[in-house]
Parts: structure tokens; sequence; C-alpha cells
């Protein structure tokens, strides 16, 4: 079934594909030469415009032209909703998939003793379990935006609108003050306080991704 | 359970605090041509969005082949079709890549069947989806639904799009559908005109409520004087 979804994802975005492999090459190729971790960060933010870009498609919300494909269309098909929401949380992390490889192989990355991404090789088990709940966190924050952000713009009254869009920015931006926060905690700490960053981060990725979930499959 | 196929009781639904509809109930044999009618903001949209599954519903219940939609008895689905002026199909598409990404999930979905459907409606596989009007893109769509053999076809409001040509062809395989195949069709429209020789139940809905559910023969009885669509015009106008 992801199988199915994906080959018409890879067609739909290949240029986009094309390009992230070329700056991945890249931001490997100069952050070992440079032994600094500018080009992840750099490489981050290409994944961010490029994980946004096709989310759109991958959730089918109303925000679209008749080109793109519907969230009824998805809904209707013969799939459990649930299955169908986890192939789509698939479909838009693929696309952070280079920066996620990347950060996983971080510590085996010969980038100087000098480098502040110090991560015990004993803690690498949560370390990995750290990086993909903040990916999982972050990109069902998206996509529970573009959801909000279709319920907000059928709002009728000019003045429930704009509580609701301030409501969602000072969350969306308390949540990626937050994710950054965290990131960086388990990034440059790499020490016991790991396990409560690690906990907090697995706990919001799983409250996102259920409240995602359920705006997605039942309007709400 | 009786024999429906499609059992509505007591149904409601509101949405911040708003009641779109209230107190529907209908029992839709096998079979049926369901004709729902009502004027804009009647809920027809919502009641067919309840019977897909897409909302749940704030009271009462709706089943529909045994099961409660928003409950997600996935497998129901490959024997119901969904045509909608809500479903959207990428445009970077050619019409045959949307049919073969479709049929992957109808196990009983026919090439043969498919490739009349196709004559029919006059599409060229080949020609891109961006490329096609929107009457053409529900062609396709129509296609697709067809040719995977569906018990019930949901219809919501498609046929506005359409040109008279593809209208009556529709229409045809609508009712041929019905007739032949048994299966049950659900069509909301406001183009009266369309339903006229092909239903064989009306559900009209007024102001989100319950206004008639009746065989097209009950609702003309003692009322033949007037046409269908006259008929329906004149209930809904009244106050």
């Amino acid at each position: 079934m992801i199988k199915h979804f994906l080959l018409r994802d890879f067609r739909t975005f290949q240029l986009l594909w094309i390009i992230l492999a070329i700056l991945t090459g890249c931001a490997l190729v100069t952050s070992l030469l440079s032994s600094s971790f500018i080009p992840l960060f750099l490489l981050g933010y290409a994944c961010f415009f490029f994980g946004l870009i096709p989310l759109v498609t991958l959730t089918g919300v109303r925000f679209r032209s008749q080109h793109l494909m519907s969230r009824n269309y998805l809904l209707s098909l013969p799939i459990q909703r649930r299955y169908l929401f986890l192939i789509i949380q698939f479909r838009s992390l693929i696309f952070w998939m280079p920066l996620i490889l990347l950060l996983l192989l971080l510590p085996f990355l010969p980038l100087g003793e000098d480098s502040p991404f110090g991560v015990p090789k004993n803690w690498y088990g949560l370390y990995g379990i750290g990086v993909l709940s903040c990916f999982v966190w972050m990109t069902n924050s998206f996509i529970q935006g573009q959801l909000s952000s279709e319920k907000i713009t059928a709002y009728v009254t000019q003045r429930k609108r704009a509580f609701a869009w301030l409501t969602f920015f000072a969350v969306y931006f308390g949540e990626m003050v937050l994710l950054g926060a965290l990131a960086a905690g388990f990034l440059l700490l790499g020490t016991i306080y790991d396990v409560i960053f690690v906990a907090l981060a697995v706990g919001l990725a799983w409250a996102r991704f259920y409240f995602a979930r359920k705006s997605w499959i039942h309007n709400q | 359970m009786g024999h429906e196929i499609i059992s509505i009781q007591q149904l409601g639904y509101a949405i911040n605090g708003r009641v779109i509809l209230r107190d529907i109930a209908a029992a839709i044999p096998p079979g049926a041509f369901v004709g729902v009618l009502g004027e804009n903001g009647a809920g027809k949209t919502t009641l067919l969005d309840l019977l897909m599954g897409f909302r749940v519903p704030s009271d009462g219940m709706i089943t529909v082949l045994d099961q409660q939609p928003h409950e997600d008895h996935w497998e129901a689905r490959k024997r119901i079709a969904y045509l909608s002026e809500k479903v959207d199909i990428p445009g970077d598409w050619s019409v045959q890549e949307f049919l073969e990404f479709h049929q992957f999930f109808y196990p009983q979905y026919s090439h043969e069947r498919e490739r009349d459907l196709l004559n029919e409606f006059r599409i060229t596989p080949q020609e891109r989806v961006g490329n096609l009007s929107a009457g053409e893109i529900r062609r396709a769509q129509i296609v697709a639904a067809l040719a995977s053999f569906p018990e019930i076809v949901v219809v919501d409001e498609i046929s506005a799009v359409l040109d008279i040509v593809g209208r009556r062809k529709f229409m045809r395989l609508l009712h041929e559908q019905s007739r032949i195949s048994q299966a049950t069709i659900v069509f909301a429209t406001n183009i009266l005109e369309d339903l006229v020789n092909h239903i064989s139940h009306m559900l009209l809905l007024r102001q989100g409520e319950l206004h008639e559910f009746t065989t097209l023969e009950g609702f003309m009885q003692g009322r033949a004087e007037s046409g269908f669509p006259q008929l329906v015009a004149d209930i809904l106008e009244e106050v």
C-alpha cells in the first residue's frame, strides 16, 4: 500500500528529490571537509521548505485547486483511515529523510573534537528516538497547521477568525521554540537530562499525532 | 436489521453549535435510486458526508451495509463509489495514471468496463487531468467509479458541471446500475430534470429537516397534474 502511494509521490515530486539529493551530497561533503555543522543547518533549512511544499497534496486539505488530490477522495478509498494517515506521515517524513539520516549519523561523523555535537555513543538509542520524535512532532504540527488554517478560514465572523489565528500562531511559535530547545538540549548536553528531553519529545509527538489524525479523519 | 442497505434513524448533525441536520429517518432498500433534494444549505452534502463517514453524527444513527460509516469499516468501502465535486485528482496525472491508481484499491475493478466507459464518455486516457475541463474530469471520475461495479453509488452534485450529453449518459448508466445490477444510488442534485424517469425514491430536505422520504409513485399520487420538477419546486418554495 505504502509503495503504491510512494511510487506516485516519487514521480510527482521528482524535481524536489533531485534538488534535495544534490543539496544533501553538498552538505555532507562540506561538513566533512570543514568539520562544521553549518552545512547541516542549511540542509535543515532546505528540508523545511521541501517538506512543506508537498503537504497540501499529501493531506488533501481544501486549500487546493481542482488539480490536487482532495481529502474527500482519500477518505472515500477502501483503506483503513488510521492506516492511511500513517501512510501520509511516512510520505511527509520522507522529504526530511536526508536530514534525519544525517542527524542519526552525526555521532559517527568525524566533525573534530571542537564540535559541539558530542553525542555519547552509549546514549545513541535515546538520541535516535529523540531525533525521530522531533521530526514526527514537527510533521504533525505542520499537518495540523494546514488543517487548522482550513478550519479558521471557514469561521464566519472576523473576530472569531482573528482570535483563532492569534491562538494558532502563539501555539505554533511556542511549539517551535520548545522543539528547538529540546533538540538543542539533547544534541548539546548529552547527559542524563536526555531522558527527560526525549520523554517530553515523545509525549508531545504522540499528542500532536493524535490530534492531527483526529482532525484529518473527522474534520474536527 | 431490516432488508435496507442504508438505514438512517433520528440522525442529527451539529457543528460549532449550529444544527445542520435534525431528526432524519429513512430506510433505503437495495436497488433504490434515491434523489436527495433540497434548497442550497438544506443539508444534502452533510447528509452524504455522514453516509460516507466523513463526519460523526451528533445524534441518532446511520448504517450503510450494516456498518456505521464513521467507525471506518473500510472493507465496506470497496463496494461503495463516491462521486463529488469535492473529489479532485492531481493535474499532472494522465487519465490513465489516475485510473491505474484508483483500480489498485478495488479488487473487482474491470478493465473491460473501463474501456467501454472511456469510449462512452469520449475520454482520451493519455490526456493530462490538468488539461481537462471540470466536466471532463468528472467524466473520468465516473469511469473510475463505475468500473469498480459498486453496490452503492453516492453522487454529490456533480451533474451541474456535465454538459447535456454527459448528463444524459451518466443518468442512463446510473439507471442501468440500479435496475440491472441492483446497485443503490443516492444522488444529490439541484437539477430536478435529471431525475425524471430515473429515481425510485426521493428524500426531500428543508432547512435541515426531513420533509419527505417516499417512493416516487407515493410522492406523485394525487399530484399528477403537476410535473415532478414543478411539484418539488413548489414544495421548496412554501414558507
